[in-house]
């Protein structure tokens, strides 16, 4: 067990400075500290640090989602003609009823998640911006021109998963769920469904990139 | 004016004098406050303290009883010891004519 959290303690001080790793990992040493008090103290000092590190980081990115949500709702018939199209012609090729709502407001509730998703969708390459300004910020050229292509590379994957999903798996997927029976699904239902399938594509194709970061991290 | 901890971390560390460093300024505020320092709130401060200009630390020598790797030593500049004679003053200021202050009293924690 203490050779487990040793590990822990070693693995999870690497998100730490050089120098300020060497420092603490000496204290330990020094102070015979069990590797449980350890640990909980390492965690500790990696909160504080992150926390001062993404507070504004984390509110960049908030209020980029919103403005673009916002941009999203003020266009929302026009993107919701978009997204549904691929969605109704299929239902009309398959000779099914349109999709019904159960309650008055879940119109406007669905033109509010929409907006979000498409506000993330929109906000995705500033996101990613962020995002890596934060991994690896920018103190040289040289290492500008690689952000600028990872921003690039990032933002192209994310968007092209959410395309993926939307030209493909959803025109697909009421031919292959509804081939059956008699069938009623509702507004929210299927587009609960449909957000769901196109940001959780866009987020798999980001793996890609996951992969590079830990390859990155194992070779320094 | 200085917060208390910072104020606990510059008396440690101006007590510690040439030997002020990360695990020794924790156990020196250990032993007068009888409590469990953290170490985030320890690193953090020493930052916040040092983005003051009340502290100065730098990297020193290793030793083999800490597997080799070198200690965050710190001392208090000029203006730190003003920092905290200044929040001492105004401590005792504000406690003068207190029960606990009068009386002595021992607040055990």
């Amino acid at each position: 067990m203490n050779r487990i959290l040793f590990w822990l303690v070693d693995s999870v001080s690497r998100c730490l400075e050089p120098n300020e790793r060497d420092a603490v990992l000496g204290d330990f040493a020094e102070s015979g500290n069990r590797p449980g008090r350890a640990l909980r103290d390492l965690l500790g000092l990696i909160v504080r640090r992150r926390a001062a590190l993404w507070g504004g980081w984390l509110l960049r990115t908030l209020l980029a989602i919103m403005i673009g949500a916002g941009v999203s709702f003020y266009f929302r018939n026009t993107i919701y003609a978009l997204l549904a199209s691929p969605m109704t012609r299929t239902l009309r090729t398959l000779r099914l009823p349109r999709l019904v709502y159960a309650n008055p407001v879940d119109p406007f509730i669905l033109y509010l998640k929409l907006s979000m998703m498409t506000g993330v969708f929109l906000a995705s390459p500033f996101v990613s911006w962020q995002f890596w300004s934060l991994v690896s910020p920018c103190r040289y050229r040289h290492q500008f021109r690689h952000v600028c292509f990872f921003v690039t590379f990032t933002s192209a994957l994310f968007l092209a998963g959410g395309f993926l999903a939307y030209k493909l798996a959803l025109p697909a997927a009421p031919r292959f769920l509804l081939s059956s029976g008699s069938h009623m699904v509702t507004l929210n239902e299927w587009w609960d469904f449909a957000i769901l399938a196109m940001v959780g594509v866009a987020v798999i194709f980001e793996l890609p990139v996951l992969f590079w970061l830990v390859y990155l991290k194992r070779a320094e | 004016m200085l917060g208390e901890f910072e104020y606990l971390l510059l008396c440690a560390a101006a007590r510690l004098g040439e030997d002020a460093y990360g695990a020794a300024i924790r156990q020196e505020i250990e032993i007068s406050t009888r409590q469990r320092c953290s170490l985030g709130a320890l690193y953090t401060t020493l930052d916040r303290l040092e983005a003051k200009g009340l502290i100065e630390t730098w990297m020193g020598g290793a030793t083999p009883q800490r597997g080799g790797r070198p200690k965050r030593m710190v001392r208090v500049t000029v203006n730190g010891r003003k920092a905290a004679a200044a929040f001492y003053t105004t401590v005792a200021r504000a406690s003068r004519g207190l029960a606990w202050q009068t009386s002595r009293l021992e607040v055990r924690s």
